[in-house]
């Protein structure tokens, strides 16, 4: 089956171009690695170290990225659909002409990290830290903004029709967007 | 359950994902178990509308709304009976169970032995944190004693039992077991259990960030062990003295056991065909039986 | 003057073939075109103890087992002690004697028959056709029909082997000769036999697992437990005729869990049990509420609360059938009046089942599941079956979506689109967990709401009588029965009284209760059962202020006692 690269040193290997669907790298130091142009869709990582990774290029549809570290990595041109960052640590990343379209940031260190051209409609951000990060360019379409700093980010040349958000909307006025929607909440059963 | 009579697709992982969206909390393992039930789902080719896939409550028993198919979130600890009546009445169906350890094995634990002895034709994905985590932290049938949690704050008293052990002597016909950081073998075991005509049981290990601060995935890395090559899933002494380890610090992972055997609906079939039963019997020869 | 409504009544030890001679009696009075109502208690033990089987026996129709016995035949000492002070004058007495076990005092104008049972079997070399010995004698000094009795006898021996029935017969001749040599000194005298009409002969229980097949169910998943186990046997020997299937789940709590998964999945699926079994249902059947599935529960009550006394009759659980979930659970509740309500309500507790899409709840009683009965035949093609609405496979399907009439449309598992959730949490149209207060009681008006029909679409009540009365009684389940034969006897001792009798008990039917009331100066609520269940919610629901009778020995009422009653309060 899909490849398992689990509970692994890794660190500065250059695996361009490979296919690696379904890969589950949990547990692994993978630290500066080269993955650009590789066929990542649906990459499990839990808990591991992929900072400074080089994605640029990689397709990364519905990806999986649980508590890994993945500061300063860069995502240039990527595919990243659908793809989850849970409770990562994506400071400095960067993600330039990304296709992000429904990506879930939930509770994740975005500080610093650089949008620019990026597809982000659907995308939730819900819970993550957003000091500094900049949306250039971004369609942020019925973007998920609730319990964010977003305040605290920088946003130029945007559409943000439908974006969900409490209070009032950081970017101009002439931005059309919406109030918080129906969520499907789960408590206590 | 057996996939051979269910109607086949060639949907990929992604499309088995429900619009509900994914609420467990960042760093939970259920993501990489249900990561690999759609990963299963897909590679036996099942269609969505032929799966029902049922769970009672808890976190994992959440499931079920993540899973593009007709679903029950039923009550706690009786998935397992809603699952077996659902099951006879559509033996032509996919039953997929999903639910945690304390639904399963404490408020539930009165039911899977007879599932299992009756060889009730399903796949029962049980998502194995040792703790109640939908309500912040309880000590569970299979919590270590050295775990402190909401109502164990001195440790535990109680010795976890070994759910392994616990399906292997009841008799179910498929038990396997995995964790939750390898999902591609929790996903090759889950579609195993579909495709195995029977009670299929797989336990994952699966790490709760919230409340079961000693279970993290690194305990789990070093607590699997591959079952070996060798083994034959056949000879149930052998998966015995294997899911034995388990209370020895090593805990197998992968396949333990699989035998044939007839299952509940089968075993009702022949009743049916016993007494040559037709959708169109003849009412009249069952009243007739009642008159003075 | 002859008497030809009268009730014998078979006692001894169990084992002795007290329940087989009742059961020829009343098969050969049923064949000789009587109508007959039975009655039996069991001994608590498995083997040996106190066994009585009461045949009553009628060219009329017959609501209940009657006031006492008028004919008494025991077959030892014990029989003769726990009736005795039931010997009242005019009563015939057949006693095992001489040589068995007992030397009676036959009070002041009872009629006696010593026999002797055991010795002749003793004479005859086997002690078993003792009960032959006892059915020739009962046979020729009450002219139960002798040849639909030995028509039985040949029905029932034969395939034991010739010698096993002449032996048996000759038994029986035996004992016609005893007591013909004794000679005919009392009353009572089954009547002539007329035609035969077109009946069944069945106990309650029999007749709810009939129901329950004639109903189109598929699925039944059954627990042990007494009074109700008789259903799922005959259940057990018929379900798979009609490609069904009977499970014995390991507690009723996986009983009605197994009927949800089966329903859910389609099929007309049912479980009976009693009270402790339907305690044990409780939360199962608030998700049946919630999740809106079909499930029907037959409760068999017995005597209460904890293990309280199972072999014993009670109407207890009136409380739990209506309010036993926790939350506001809607359900519908129905009690039975006789076995002939046992087969259609039955049928029609499905069909309420399936088009409301909740639980639903029949109650029935000790005294009605080993009751036996002479029912009309029912005849399968008249039996009307109501299927669930299902999605017709247009649209985008909601499962829980509003409706007029809050019934939405199922979807079988395997209809294309049709994927949803049954779910035990609040939730919105779609199935989608959802706990805004304006959903949540949304939601809970289409449930109860949904229900708002339910008295158009069985019949809810009955009335006995017309015009003003000075007492109304209101009666449910199976003291229904004996409250039609006291009001028979009390309106023609010239007395104006009116019965009432719902058989549909929860939505309670209050515009009903409240017109028969109006037409009655006294309202009188006999039940069998401590508190006054049924008394309760009358006064809860209605404006009524009924006087409560009740009472809770294990026992049915008999008429005399409703009758008493009536005078006293009048």
């Amino acid at each position: 089956m899909d490849a398992d690269l689990s509970f692994l040193e890794l660190v500065g290997l250059d695996f361009s171009g490979l296919a690696m669907a379904g890969a589950n790298v949990s547990g692994s130091h993978v630290r500066g690695c080269v993955f650009a142009g590789c066929d990542l869709s649906g990459l499990y990582v839990q808990e591991s170290d992929l900072t400074a990774c080089d994605f640029r290029g990689s397709v990364l549809e519905e990806a999986f990225f649980q508590k890994t570290a993945l500061e300063g990595s860069l995502f240039h041109g990527a595919d990243l659909r659908w793809a989850r960052f849970l409770l990562c640590d994506v400071r400095r990343g960067q993600f330039v002409d990304a296709n992000m379209e429904g990506v879930h940031f939930m509770d994740a260190q975005l500080d610093g990290a650089c949008f620019e051209g990026v597809t982000l409609s659907d995308a939730v951000l819900r819970g993550s830290s957003l000091t500094g990060v900049r949306f250039v360019n971004c369609d942020l379409r019925g973007v998920d903004f609730r319990k964010t700093n977003f305040h605290h980010a920088d946003y130029a040349s945007i559409l943000a029709e439908g974006a969900l958000f409490y209070g009032k909307p950081p970017w101009g006025g002439d931005v059309a967007a919406g109030g918080a929607a129906e969520m499907v909440i789960f408590d206590g059963e | 359950m057996s996939i051979a009579a269910v109607k086949k697709t060639t949907l990929k992982p992604k499309d088995y994902k429900s619009d509900v969206s994914v609420v467990w909390c960042p760093g939970c393992g259920h993501y990489g178990i249900l990561n690999a039930i759609y990963r299963a789902l897909s590679e036996a080719g099942v269609d969505p509308s032929q799966l029902i896939s049922i769970s009672g409550i808890g976190c994992s028993s959440r499931s079920p709304y993540f899973i593009n198919s007709y679903k029950m979130h039923t009550l706690h600890g009786r998935a397992g009976p809603v699952a077996t009546g659902a099951q006879l009445a559509r033996p032509d169906l996919a039953i997929l169970v999903l639910g945690g350890d304390g639904d399963g094995f404490s408020i539930g634990g009165g039911h899977m032995p007879h599932m299992a002895r009756k060889n009730v034709d399903m796949t029962y994905v049980l998502f194995d944190n040792g703790i109640y985590g939908l309500t912040k932290g309880q000590y569970s049938p299979t919590s270590r004693p050295e775990m402190k949690a909401y109502t164990t704050p001195y440790g535990g008293p109680e010795e976890p039992m070994n759910p392994l052990l616990y399906m292997l002597t009841y008799g179910a016909t498929y038990v396997a077991q995995a964790f939750a950081g390898k999902p591609s073998v929790c996903a090759e075991l889950i579609k195993g259990g579909l495709e195995h005509r029977g009670f299929s049981y797989i336990n994952i290990y699966s790490q709760c960030p919230s409340f079961n601060k000693i279970d993290t995935i690194e305990f789990y890395r070093d607590l699997v062990e591959a079952v070996p090559k060798d083994h034959d899933v056949t000879d149930l002494g052998a998966a015995i003295n294997l899911a034995r380890q388990s209370s020895e610090g090593r805990a197998p992972m992968g396949l333990l056991y699989k035998a044939d055997r007839p299952t509940l609906d089968q075993r009702m079939h022949a009743m049916v065909e016993g007494v040559n039963g037709r959708p169109d019997y003849d009412l009249n020869q069952i009243i007739d039986l009642n008159r003075p | 003057m002859e008497k030809k409504d009268l009730v014998i009544r078979i006692a001894g030890e169990g084992g002795e073939g007290v329940i087989s001679t009742g059961d020829f009696i009343a098969a050969a009075c049923a064949r000789a075109g009587q109508e007959v109502y039975t009655f039996k208690t069991f001994p608590a033990e498995i083997k040996g103890g106190y066994a009585m089987y009461q045949v009553r026996t009628s060219l009329d129709p017959l609501f209940n087992q009657g006031d006492t016995f008028d004919i008494l035949c025991a077959f030892n000492g014990e029989a003769y002690e726990v009736n005795r002070h039931r010997l009242v004058p005019g009563t015939a007495f057949v006693y095992d004697y001489p040589a068995g076990d007992f030397e009676p005092e036959i009070p002041d104008g009872v009629i006696a028959y010593p026999i002797p049972m055991s010795q002749t079997a003793k004479d005859m070399k086997s002690y078993r056709s003792k009960n032959m010995v006892a059915l020739g004698a009962l046979s020729a000094l009450f002219n139960i029909n002798e040849k639909t009795l030995i028509e039985v006898l040949i029905d029932k021996f034969k395939s034991k082997g010739p010698e096993n029935l002449s032996f048996n017969l000759e038994a029986f001749h035996k004992g016609k000769e005893l007591a013909a040599a004794l000679g005919k000194k009392d009353l009572w005298r089954v009547a002539d036999p007329v035609p035969a009409k077109d009946v069944l002969i069945i106990s309650g229980n029999d007749a709810v697992g009939l129901g329950a097949i004639l109903g189109g169910i598929r699925f039944y998943s059954a627990y042990p437990i007494t009074p109700a186990t008789e259903i799922a046997k005959f259940v057990a020997v018929h379900i798979p005729k009609v490609m069904g299937t009977l499970i014995q789940a390991e507690d009723e709590i996986a009983s009605i869990s197994q009927v949800l998964g089966a329903s859910y999945a389609g099929k007309r699926a049912m479980t009976a049990t009693s009270g402790p079994g339907l305690s044990l249902m409780g939360e199962m059947l608030g998700m049946a509420s919630m999740s809106e599935t079909p499930v029907l529960v037959v409760d068999v009550q017995r005597g209460g609360p904890g293990t309280g006394m199972p072999t014993k009759h009670e109407q207890s659980d009136l409380f739990l059938a209506i309010h036993g979930s926790h939350g506001d659970a809607p359900r519908i509740v129905m009690a039975v009046e006789d076995v002939g309500d046992c087969i259609h309500m039955t049928v029609e507790a499905l069909n309420l089942a399936e088009h409301y899409q909740c639980p639903v709840i029949l109650l029935s009683d000790g005294s009605l599941a080993f009751s036996t009965q002479t029912v009309p035949a029912p005849k399968p093609g008249a039996v009307k079956i109501v299927e669930r609405k299902r999605w017709d496979g247009t649209g985008e399907y909601k499962r829980y979506q509003a409706s007029p009439d809050g019934i939405s449309p199922m979807a079988d598992p395997g209809t294309p689109q049709g994927m949803h959730v049954a779910t035990g949490l609040e939730h919105g149209p779609a199935g989608a967990p959802n706990h805004s207060p304006p959903n949540h009681e949304a939601m809970h008006r289409k449930r109860f709401g949904k229900l708002k029909t339910v008295v158009d679409f069985v019949a809810p009540t009955q009335v006995d009588g017309e015009g003003q009365a000075d007492v109304g009684i209101i009666a449910w389940g199976s003291t229904i029965g004996v409250v039609r034969e006291a009001v028979a006897r009390l309106r023609a001792d010239g007395i104006k009284v009116k019965g009432f009798y719902p058989k549909l008990m929860y939505p309670m039917p209050v515009a009903h209760y409240e017109a028969f009331a109006a037409t009655c100066n006294k309202i009188l609520v006999p039940e069998v059962n401590f508190q006054g269940q049924l008394s309760h919610f009358i006064r809860a629901e209605t404006a009524i202020m009924p006087i409560s009778m009740t009472i809770c020995g294990g026992v049915p009422f008999t008429p005399i006692q409703i009758m008493n009653k009536v005078r006293e309060i009048l």
